[in-house]
């Protein structure tokens, strides 16, 4: 503890004296350009450069294994106020480094990572569940657009049965629930990240089954989601970033995971001398979850604005387990 | 050659050309002077028309495009000219090599070539394509052309050309005028010592049968038969020849009892063990030695030192616990080397740098070192010069003293001849004659498929050997 | 002089093309706007600059010598063994199993036998387009790189199928202590492997010049018709020399697993395989020459790293320059012809 505090100390130090924080990331192997993870913290870094001024500078590993390279050149360069990691397969890379330096900071989202010079941040996924799933209940009763059937049920499809993707389809659940208007959500599991193919048929039987609006919660496998939803003509909700560009007729909205939001808070944190290694648990309050607009009506995202504002008084509970559903 | 003819470059001195020096460093500059060269191996297109071939780089144009019209014309033209005859529009796969060589003729001519270099263009032909080859040349210098004739058949050198230069080792060992020498003159200029063209054949002590070829037949990709009902006994200590034009089921012949084919009937028997679906290294075991008519292609491994082609095919016995004995080798291609002649730098040389002779006697005294049973012996001589063949001929001689089998396919008369107890000829995949004593005109008849009987018989002629 | 220029002519052609490459990446930097200099003395610092800088270097050096002598061992055949990665993939994935589950073994047992097992599915890899190929005369390189395909998917699917940890990561668990190879500079992942690397380079070259086994391999390549001449079954030695190819990237992966990720993760390769076939052709086929080629490559890799992270320049002009290389390796004729005049 003394440690961190002497860290700290030093920190606000030299943001004090030189005014400038600069901050390294490393990107998951994807690299620039693949409109997710890495394209969003890019621009969390240029938001976190025009708002706090700072100065940043960015690797692009093309292998797993140059992750520790990497996090290494920038610690050892000892310029850095913090090195922030992306993506989950940076953790036994961060792991090692983190123990080698352990006067540098770091970051990494969406994983965590037990030392006490890395701050993990992740997400409370149950509470875009909550509003995705909430969205999904108000829609589904309005059987004048063409692309909603007479049955009063909604699905979710989760890429696989791990207790992240469980978190979301719970607070899916609980948000029809909440809606109180007699629908019904189903849910599946692809089982595999990259397969849009299953992902699709899995939608297609839903849409059988009555389901006139599923959330794909599946990661690549997701995009089958969204294909079917075009085929059909029913209506699909994204994940992570704003997928509406693939079907913009039938993403209703999107489950959004705000990577760029959650960059500008890791390094708020620094700036601020608020650095601490622990696990950083954000949601709907930090604006790192939440919704995407797309082709929403007004009344819903009027519901949605007030339920929006009950999750942050934490006047709802969301259970992060199917389990706890009730 | 080469040099002049631009592909190498020379280290040092000049070449004048009609009292002039010119540098030629490339071959399009030594057909811009006049130059052309007829290659032992030719340098066509197979899937290429004879014109087509004989036009390229030089193609008339009309419009950007090629006037074949104009093209074909001017090939006749100069083909009626020196009576070379060629089928204007044949492709050259379909054509016989003697027409090949007549398209490699005009391709210089067509090019404008004062000066035709000849790479050993006798090595592929017929007899009877030789007499026309030669009708040719006469014709050529009638019309005024300058021809080098390389060759090392000394037959060859006395019937057309006007000069002699003899080169041995790279240096010019004198300048005769034809008429003035002789083919034992020449030879000791090119051997550097008494040659004997006449060998000297003892009786060798026949003995038993080592190999049978039995009723062979091997039928080609259009179940076109190749070889017909092949018979062929060779015994201990007896030397059987093959005579015939080339290309007429030799080399399938060489490669059925080699074990490179597979037959389509009949048997091959080594002393008295059925070997006709043996593979090659079994047959080797059993002792039969090959040379092979293509030694490059086959015999040799040209990026190998001399030391790893002279243990090919008997590396087994010079391996322990899987790893080649290098003292034992050293040891061993010391003596081949010593005992066949084969100059070379170092045992480390690759093969690739030896001269055509030296990798011939390699390939001799390896496959004779092995003690074998029965020796395929086929085209032994072929491209090496006069002193090579001698050394080569005593050797197989030597093999039959020491009472080996030895079945020697030739394409040469004379060494057939002079080597061998019998001759069989074979003609379009077939033994067409068998005999003991043939003159040369017999036998190049036999060769052009004509049957002679006894009372056509023709009369002996002279061959060189007995000038 | 000119003897020993004769010897050492693929080396001085190799170098050669080295120069010009990086001459020519040269340009291409003073035209992306950048300062040569400064460029090329990042690359060099980021490689050699540093002790640290040096391990990371002979890091991702380890994995091209594998694949590098891989190419060189099929091209000694006269095959194009372009399997190398799907082989990597077979002999990590191999090499995690086993480390995992026989992980009750004493290290010096582990490590050989996971090492080995590695390499064993690698020979498997690289057996069957061997195999093809002498039986039906199928093309080596269009049947290795369907292998590669596969090798990459089916080991993908064994894991999510059967092995997965749990977690959303596409992962095995980490392998035991006892099967990791040590590292020679703490935090470096530098490990044992670079003498295994070397270890195997020296078999390697004994068993190309001394074996016999190696000549009968050889004799194939050089030349097929005279190999089986001399009675050398030549199917025979292509698959052979297809499956101590495939060992040989087979450990490319084990050493991986073993010495840098401590267990298999899909897609963990950046493409050592190919990058193999770049070094073998710099390394001429030969043994020493795969493993300074790989030094090479693996020395652009890392001084690459630094030489984005500090210079600026992106990452990019460095696969230039390894393209240049090859570029000009392949092109003998026109490096000798540059020379001549």
């Amino acid at each position: 503890m003394k440690k961190v505090f002497v860290t700290m100390l030093i920190l606000v130090f030299a943001v004090c004296v030189f005014a400038e924080t600069n901050v390294a990331i490393v990107f998951a192997t994807g690299g620039l350009g693949d409109k997710s993870f890495n394209d969003a913290a890019m621009e969390g870094m240029k938001m976190a450069k025009k708002q706090y001024a700072i100065e940043y500078d960015f690797a692009e590993p093309s292998a797993i294994t140059e992750y520790e390279t990497y996090l290494a050149q920038f610690a050892n360069s000892e310029k850095y106020d913090l090195i922030i990691s992306i993506g989950f397969d940076q953790a036994d890379a961060l792991t090692k480094i983190s123990e080698r330096f352990p006067k540098q900071n770091f970051a990494i989202i969406d994983m965590v990572v037990m030392n006490p010079n890395v701050a993990s941040y992740v997400f409370k996924e149950q509470e875009r569940g909550f509003m995705v799933g909430y969205a999904s209940a108000l829609m589904t009763v309005k059987t004048d657009d063409v692309r909603i059937n007479e049955d009063k049920i909604v699905g979710v499809i989760g890429g696989m049965k791990i207790p992240l993707i469980d978190a979301n389809i719970a607070g899916f659940m609980t948000g029809v629930n909440y809606a109180d208007n007699g629908v019904k959500a189903i849910h599946s599991y692809v089982g595999h990240w990259a397969d849009p193919a299953k992902g699709k048929e899995l939608t297609l039987s839903m849409y059988e089954q009555g389901a006139d609006i599923v959330w794909g919660a599946a990661g690549r496998s997701g995009l089958g989601v969204i294909n079917a939803s075009k085929e059909k003509n029913f209506y699909s909700i994204g994940a992570d970033s704003d997928q509406g560009y693939l079907a913009p007729e039938n993403v209703l909205t999107n489950g959004m995971k705000r990577v760029d939001n959650t960059v500008c808070i890791a390094i708020k944190d620094v700036i601020d001398g608020k650095f601490e290694g622990k696990i950083y648990s954000l949601g709907i309050k930090e604006d790192a979850l939440g919704y995407s607009v797309n082709i929403l009506p007004e009344d819903v995202i009027s519901e949605l604005e007030i339920v929006k504002k009950k999750i942050i008084a934490g006047e709802i509970e969301i259970p992060a387990t199917i389990e706890e559903v009730k | 050659m080469n040099n002049l003819f631009g592909l190498y470059n020379p280290e040092e001195g000049e070449i004048f050309l009609r009292g002039k020096p010119c540098k030629i460093d490339n071959p399009s500059k030594a057909i811009k002077l006049g130059l052309g060269m007829i290659h032992q191996h030719f340098m066509l297109i197979d899937r290429l028309t004879t014109t087509e071939n004989i036009i390229v780089g030089e193609e008339p144009l009309k419009n950007g495009l090629i006037d074949m019209r104009k093209a074909r014309e001017q090939v006749k033209q100069i083909s009626n000219k020196y009576h070379l005859t060629v089928k204007t529009d044949e492709r050259i796969e379909n054509i016989s090599v003697g027409e090949q060589q007549r398209v490699e003729i005009l391709k210089v001519l067509y090019r404008k070539a004062e000066i035709l270099i000849f790479d050993e263009p006798t090595a592929v032909l017929t007899p009877q394509e030789v007499n026309n080859l030669f009708t040719t040349l006469r014709e050529l210098k009638a019309g005024g052309k300058t021809i080098i004739f390389i060759t090392h058949k000394l037959e060859e050198t006395m019937k057309i050309s006007d000069r002699v230069t003899v080169l041995r080792k790279g240096k010019v060992i004198g300048t005769v005028n034809t008429y003035d020498t002789n083919p034992k003159k020449l030879a000791r200029m090119m051997v550097g010592r008494e040659v004997l063209l006449n060998v000297n054949k003892e009786k060798g002590n026949v003995g038993d049968n080592v190999l049978e070829v039995k009723n062979l037949s091997l039928a080609g990709k259009h179940k076109n038969l190749l070889l017909k009902n092949i018979d062929i006994t060779i015994r201990k200590g007896e030397i059987v020849g093959i005579a015939g034009v080339s290309g007429n089921g030799q080399l399938e012949l060489e490669e059925c009892i080699a074990g490179l084919r597979k037959v389509t009937s009949g048997k091959i028997i080594l002393d008295d063990v059925d070997i006709t679906h043996a593979s090659t290294g079994i047959r080797r075991k059993r002792g039969l030695s090959h040379i092979p008519s293509d030694r490059l292609k086959r015999g040799l491994v040209p990026s190998y030192d001399l030391a790893k082609n002279i243990i090919l095919g008997s590396q087994n016995s010079f391996t322990k616990n899987g790893f080649l004995q290098k003292n034992d080798i050293n040891e061993y291609c010391k003596k081949v080397v010593e005992k066949f002649d084969v100059r070379c730098q170092s045992l480390n040389d690759t093969v690739d740098n030896l001269s055509g002779g030296n990798q011939q006697k390699l390939v001799i005294g390896r496959e004779l070192s092995t003690d074998p049973k029965f020796i395929l012996a086929a085209q032994p001589t072929r491209g090496v010069d006069v002193g090579a063949i001698e050394f080569i001929h005593k050797n197989i001689l030597e093999m039959r003293k020491q009472n080996k089998a030895i079945l020697l396919i030739s394409a040469e008369l004379e060494e057939l001849l002079s080597l061998a107890d019998k001759i069989l000829v074979i003609y379009e995949g077939e033994i067409v004659s068998k005999k003991n004593n043939y003159t040369k005109e017999e036998l190049g008849l036999l060769m052009a498929g004509k049957k002679v009987s006894a009372e056509e018989k023709l009369e002996t002629g002279n061959s060189i050997q007995n000038d | 002089m000119i003897k020993i220029l004769k010897k050492y002519e693929d080396a001085i052609y190799s170098l050669a093309a080295i120069l010009l490459a990086f001459l020519v990446g040269a340009v291409l930097i003073q035209l992306s706007g950048f300062s040569v200099i400064k460029a090329y003395t990042a690359l060099f610092d980021g490689a050699f600059g540093s002790v640290f800088n040096l391990t990371q270097t002979f890091m991702n050096t380890i994995p091209l010598i594998f694949t590098g002598l891989a190419v060189a061992i099929g091209f000694k055949s006269g095959l194009f063994n372009i399997g190398g990665e799907g082989q990597m993939y077979l002999g990590a994935f191999a090499t995690a199993i086993t480390a995992i589950y026989l992980g009750f073994l004493p290290g010096y047992i582990l490590i050989p036998l996971a090492l080995i097992m590695g390499g064993f599915a690698g020979s498997a890899w690289g057996f069957l387009p061997g195999y093809l190929k002498a039986k039906t005369g199928a093309h080596e390189v269009v049947t290795t790189i369907m292998m590669n395909y596969i090798g990459i998917l089916a080991t993908s699917y064994l894991l999510l199928k059967y092995f997965k940890e749990e977690g959303p990561i596409p992962q095995t668990v980490l392998i035991p202590e006892s099967a990791r190879l040590p590292e020679l500079i703490e935090y470096s992942r530098l490990t044992w492997a670079i003498f295994i690397a070397v270890f195997v380079i020296i078999i390697i070259d004994i068993f190309f010049k001394h074996t016999k086994l190696g000549y009968e391999i050889q004799t194939v390549g050089e030349n097929r018709s005279a190999a089986e001449y001399a009675g050398i079954n030549s199917n025979k030695m292509m698959v052979f020399s297809m499956m101590i190819s495939g060992f040989v990237a087979g450990l490319a992966g084990s050493t991986i697993v073993m010495g840098v990720l401590h267990r298999f993760i899909t897609n963990f390769s950046p493409g050592y395989g190919f990058t193999g076939i770049a070094v073998a052709v710099l390394g001429k086929n030969k043994p020493w020459g795969v493993f300074f080629a790989a030094i090479l490559f693996g020395a652009l890799q890392t001084g690459g790293i630094t030489m984005q992270l500090f210079a600026k320049i992106p990452m990019d002009l460095m696969v230039v320059i390894q393209g240049l290389v090859i570029l000009f390796v392949a092109a003998p004729i026109l490096i000798k012809k540059l020379l001549r005049k």
